[in-house]
This record gives structure tokens, sequence and C-alpha cells, in this order.
């Protein structure tokens, strides 16, 4: 008797729905909600910590008495400066992502597009300005030395801004974790534009679906994904018209802002790389875009400016 | 001995039984949404009452038939706006301009991305 009796505790245990943990933070100008379906109240912790960590490291205002990206802007030029190894690390993969772009998404022309971020907010539409800011700054400026972990600048015009990768470094050192942790069944929605999925609660794919850009109280196209990384880069965040033209924050090359997609959306495995993309492919037309992508056999789906969805 | 151990375990499956239904029944009546502002949780919505609510100076959401949308923004972009109504746990809102995001609770199936 006692032994049935056990049993039906033991089921009854069993068919409790475990507790999930939720959590939304604000953290790279947007509201992250992270959700786990497994793991424990520790792992929910921590990977706020990793969030908050590269947040503040690339915090382009506040040194937060740590060495961070404002640390490097005052004092890189002509100067090593050491830093910690996370962050070394953080810059020298954002280097990285130049190749990748071809140039397009380049984090060493940081005081055009800070500039450009507070000028979107007056809705300023004279973006020629934006060449006087850098005065030919090349990534190349950028000196790293790995085994002193130092970074120096050669260009007192380089500032470098981490904006459009810092949430994707960070996604990505998350799900490096949860990875560690053999959790699983995740969901990781950074500001509806970056997400990180790994399985739902009841261990199947996620159906992800994309805002379209020119109603975004509709969506244009779904696909199922577990276990990836998706970004998206669109002109209707973060942007202002004046005369009939769109100012949008994605600045391209030639630090103006190109218009030949409304929006981008990459989906792979590596969050760092997904992000670097959505923000690169943007200012590329289809065929450069199709190179850059078969470089990382990562998939894209853009929503050109004639409302056209071409596939990656 | 046979008959009571059958009544006890009669009992203990029909006790089990009827607090999942009251738990089910429970949980069914309470849609909420969570607004958030720059990650703080300011305000929980229950989505069966009909009301508007002011998050902040030129920031109001309204709830109608079960549904959540924004009434009144002083954002730039007013994509927070144009977003429409949402019902389901897979549509947030989001403001970016303003930090605020509005989550309604569930299972998280469907995820949108944009």
């Amino acid at each position: 008797m006692k032994r049935v009796l056990a049993l039906f505790f033991f089921l009854c245990l069993f068919g409790c729905e475990k507790k999930e943990l939720n959590s939304t933070i604000y953290a790279y100008g947007t509201n992250i909600s992270i959700n786990l379906y497994e793991g424990e109240k520790d792992d929910l912790n921590k990977v706020k910590e990793i969030f908050y960590h590269y947040y503040y490291l690339a915090d382009y205002e506040n040194e937060r008495d740590l060495v961070n990206v404002c640390t490097l802007n005052k004092i890189a030029f002509n100067e090593e400066v050491v830093v910690s190894e996370d962050f070394f690390n953080m810059i020298s993969d954002g280097i990285e992502c130049y190749s990748l772009t071809n140039g397009n998404c380049n984090i060493a022309i940081g005081a055009a597009s800070y500039k450009w971020h507070e000028m979107i907010k007056d809705k300023d539409n004279n973006i020629d300005i934006l060449q006087n800011e850098t005065d030919n700054v090349s990534i190349d400026d950028v000196i790293l030395n790995r085994e002193k972990l130092s970074i120096k600048f050669n260009n007192k015009f380089l500032k470098i801004d981490l904006g459009a990768i810092a949430k994707g470094y960070a996604l990505r050192e998350v799900i490096d974790y949860l990875e560690e942790k053999k959790i699983e069944k995740y969901l990781i929605n950074a500001g509806t534009s970056s997400i990180g999925v790994g399985r739902n609660k009841e261990n199947g794919d996620y159906n992800i679906h994309i805002i379209d850009p020119t109603d975004v109280g509709k969506t244009f196209k779904s696909f199922k994904a577990s276990k990836k990384c998706v970004s998206t880069s669109g002109d209707y965040q973060d942007y202002f018209e004046y005369e009939g033209e769109k100012y949008h924050h994605i600045l391209n090359k030639s630090l103006n802002v190109s218009h030949i997609y409304k929006s981008v959306t990459v989906i792979g495995d590596d969050a760092l790389k997904v992000d670097a993309l959505s923000t690169g492919l943007f200012s590329v037309d289809i065929d450069e875009a199709r190179q850059m992508l078969e470089k990382t056999g990562y998939s894209a789906i853009f929503y050109l400016d004639d409302k056209t969805v071409v596939e990656l | 001995m046979k008959t009571r151990d059958f009544v006890i375990l009669g009992a203990f499956v029909l006790i089990v039984g009827l607090s999942f239904l009251f738990v089910s029944i429970f949980s069914e009546k309470g849609k909420s949404a969570n607004v958030y502002v720059k990650g703080e949780l300011v305000k929980e919505i229950d989505l069966s009452v009909n009301d508007e609510y002011q998050i902040q100076e030129d920031f109001v959401l309204i709830v109608e038939n079960g549904k959540i949308r924004v009434k009144e923004t002083n954002c730039s972009d007013q994509t927070c706006l144009h977003m429409g109504e949402t019902n389901s746990s897979s549509k947030p809102l989001l403001c970016v301009p303003n930090g605020i995001y509005v989550e309604v609770e569930g299972n998280i199936e469907d995820v949108i991305i944009g």
C-alpha cells in the first residue's frame, strides 16, 4: 500500500509544471526578455550578468569605473591601453565583423554613427556633415596587441562604437553559457530585433514571424527554427522622415543611408555574425549580399524597397 | 484492507483531479499583460477589463475587448502606435524611444521579429 501511495505522490510531483525562469532587463537601449524553461535561478542570474557585463563594456557615454569603449575613445589615441581579456576579445571580434561584411559593419566609425543617432533624435537630416566626424579613419587604425592585451588608435578621429554588434556579442556569450549548462529550452528576445532560440517548452521548434516593414502590425513571412539566432535590421525603427525621404539608423560605407531594402533578416548559428550581417547586408545590393552570405552559409530574407521579397 | 486502500486511492485521485481543474479554471480567467519601462515592471494589466492606462506622460495604453494597444505616444517614430493591438504572448508591443515593452503572459511558441 505504502508503495502504491509513494508512486502516486511521485507521479503527481512529476506532473507538476516546473517553474519557469523569466526576466526582462533593460540594456543596449532596449528591453531584453529572457525565458528559460530549464535550469536554475542561478542560470537566469548568470544570463542577466553576461548581458550587463558586455553592455557596460560597450558603453559609449560612461566609463562606469571600467576600461570600456568610453575609456578607449578618451585616451587610446597614440597610447597603448591595457584592457581586460573579455573586452579585448569583444573589440577584436568586432573588427572581424568588418571583413565579414565587406566594411559595411564598421566599429571604427563611432564618431559618425554616434552623432547620427543624436541627429535622428533631433530629426536633423544634414547627413553630409558625418564625413567631417571621421576624417578618413580606417579600421586598420585600431592596433591590437594580444600579448599585452592592449589597444591603441592611430588616428585621432577614431572612435569605437559597438552599438551594432554589442547585443549580438553578448547573446553569443549567453548562448555559449546555456549550451555549457546543457540548457536547450530557452528564448532570448533582445528587443524583438535580435533573438536566440533554443527549443520551446514542449521541446519543439519556435514559429518565427517577421514584421512587415510597411505595416508593423502585421507579419509577412513565417518559418520554424530552433537552436538558431535571428536578427533583423529595418528602416522602421529609429528613423525620421524629411520631405518624403526616410532617414533610418543604418549607415553605409559612405556614411549615408541606403534604400535598397526595408528590412533584412539573417538566420544563423553565431549571434554576433548574424547581428553584424543584418547591419552589413542592409547597405549592399543583392549580388554582393549573396557573396557575403556564401562565406558563412547563413540564410537571409530581404524585403526590398519595391516590396518584393528575396530569400537567400 | 483492500477495499480501504481503494477508497483512499480513489479519494486521492479525486482530490488531485479537482485541484487540477480548479487551477486550470482559475488561470484561464486572468489573462494579463506586463508593462516594463526600461526593464522595470511598472504595471500588470488585466486584459478582461476595458480601461486606459497612463504609463508615463504622453504614453497611454488602452485595453478593449481583451486586446491591448498603444493609444497615445510622444515618441519620434510612432512605430509602437502602428503595431496595433495584441492579446498574444507572441506579439509584444515595443516602443524603442521610450524604452517601453508590453508583454502578454502565456506560453511562447510563436515569436515576432523585426
